[in-house]
């Protein structure tokens, strides 16, 4: 029996204070994005591309087009932002930077309302810059965790470590690598950790520098290093960064190229945003 | 400081006679506290089924539980290190005068582990209708409930006290160090740290 009252499980229900703080973050954020040069764009809610940037598919909400093709709900904004950008306005728009407040729906009544910022050609660097103001100007005091996904494939292409092993951590299996530096990789927590890279083949240390220059970029920020953490997402395939606090994941970024487009972006997860300041008094300035 | 939720009982004696070990003193609850601060740590005393949800969500940093409650929890969390204690196995039980027909269209199955039966019964290509209890599942046989259970079998006298027998193996399970992820990464130096300590007791037994 479903009650009168009853919203399903996993959808979101925003009204008084905390509709009030979710407007206030998205405003900060569109006022933010619109001074760094970031035009707006809200992307249909169904969409023919969604399997690309999902490794398990099975998030995504599916129905069907006049056509009988599948078509999804958008469960997540990158992939069509992109797209649309390059492929629908690239001859009418110039801008590269795109920015859009809208949900995210999965499998099965999941709700999620984000924030993001897609630069078309940008690079990693520029991106967290955006992003590191935002947090910023939200006032979130939260760790950025960088990673650098080119090592997990590196690690599978070329040393032959099961990039599952990776993607689950599996510290038991990865101290006893046949690779003893691949211990020392797991190890790297804080950027001292990177002063010398002299232990590691010319590969990983390049990747290793990336990581290192990146974060020494970061002033005044609380930084934890992660070379072998792997995303979920499947477009990205080099720099990422997440802002995490305690278990509260507030944002994630990075590198990626969609439809033969090189491009950096984030997404800022408003729910989360919305429920530490409810739970601990208001943090947005 | 890390925390760490331990299942109530033998594994989290066995947990706490390690942490003695290592780091000396008498590491134990006291009657019926579910909080124990002691050498840096925080353990929290909990349900065994419920230690990886702790540690899901974040309560725990850490956590000690056996894999076959990872396994048919399909949770979110990093499985560190086989501590090799409270070692069992996941196994198909069935009456003694019965054989596990694999060729019936499906079979009864009655457990309270129904996403690791779900699976082991489709990895066969068998169909299942699996029935949930919550306890006494030897019972499920012997009253026609179920044609077979699947459930943990330690030393087998459960089942053959219930004129039951273990038809077949699903999976080895033992007691597993377990992190949450965001812990991992923001505590890394102390989890490896202490995880290294618990692997050279654990290969030093």
């Amino acid at each position: 029996m479903i009650f009168e009252h009853e919203i399903p499980g996993g959808s979101r229900l925003y009204f008084g204070k905390s509709a009030s703080i979710k407007r206030e973050i998205e405003n900060i954020c569109a006022q933010l994005l619109m001074e760094d040069g970031y035009e707006e764009m809200v992307t249909p809610l169904f969409s023919y591309h969604q399997t690309e940037a999902f490794d398990d598919t099975k998030e995504l909400i599916r129905v069907n087009d006049s056509s009988n093709h599948i078509v999804t709900l958008r469960a997540d904004s990158t992939v069509d932002v992109v797209r649309i950008a390059t492929k629908r306005l690239g001859r009418s728009m110039e801008s590269k930077k795109w920015f859009y407040i809208q949900p995210v729906y999965r499998f099965p009544t999941k709700e999620q309302y984000q924030v993001g910022a897609e630069f078309i050609g940008g690079s990693f660097d520029e991106i967290l810059a955006t992003a590191s103001k935002l947090l910023d100007r939200l006032g979130i005091d939260a760790d950025i965790q960088l990673a650098n996904i080119s090592i997990p494939n590196i690690l599978s292409d070329k040393y032959g470590i099961d990039l599952n092993l990776i993607r689950k951590m599996g510290v038991e299996e990865l101290y006893q690598s046949k690779y003893s530096w691949v211990k020392n990789l797991l190890h790297i927590h804080s950027v001292d950790d990177l002063n010398d890279l002299d232990i590691y083949p010319e590969d990983i240390s390049t990747e290793l520098n990336r990581l290192k220059n990146t974060a020494n970029s970061l002033k005044d920020k609380k930084i934890v290093i992660s070379p072998l953490y792997y995303a979920s997402l499947g477009y990205y395939d080099s720099m990422i960064f997440r802002v995490f606090r305690d278990n509260t994941l507030y944002m994630m970024g990075g590198v990626y190229e969609v439809e033969k487009s090189q491009a950096s972006g984030f997404a800022l997860y408003t729910d989360a945003c919305v429920s530490k300041i409810m739970q601990k008094g208001k943090y947005v300035k | 400081m890390l925390t760490i939720a331990l299942p109530k009982g033998r594994i989290a004696e066995e947990t706490l006679d390690i942490f003695s070990e290592i780091f000396g003193g008498d590491f134990k609850f006291e009657s019926r506290k579910l909080i124990m601060e002691k050498g840096g740590f925080r353990f929290l005393n909990v349900r065994n089924q419920d230690v990886p949800t702790y540690v899901e969500y974040g309560s725990a940093d850490l956590g000690v539980v056996g894999l076959d409650v990872i396994t048919e929890k399909e949770l979110d969390i990093i499985d560190m290190l086989d501590m090799q204690l409270g070692k069992c196995k996941v196994a198909i039980g069935i009456k003694n005068d019965d054989t596990l027909d694999w060729s019936r269209p499906d079979i009864k199955v009655a457990t309270k582990m129904v996403n690791i039966t779900r699976n082991y019964f489709a990895s066969k290509a068998v169909g299942v209708e699996i029935i949930k209890l919550y306890g006494s599942i030897e019972l499920a046989p012997l009253v026609g409930l179920a044609d077979a259970i699947v459930d943990i079998v330690e030393t087998g006298t459960t089942m053959k006290e219930n004129g039951l027998k273990v038809a077949q193996d699903i999976m080895d399970s033992s007691a597993h160090l377990i992190a949450n992820k965001n812990s991992f990464y923001s505590k890394k130096d102390a989890i490896l740290d202490l995880y290294e300590k618990i692997s050279d007791v654990v290969s030093s037994r």
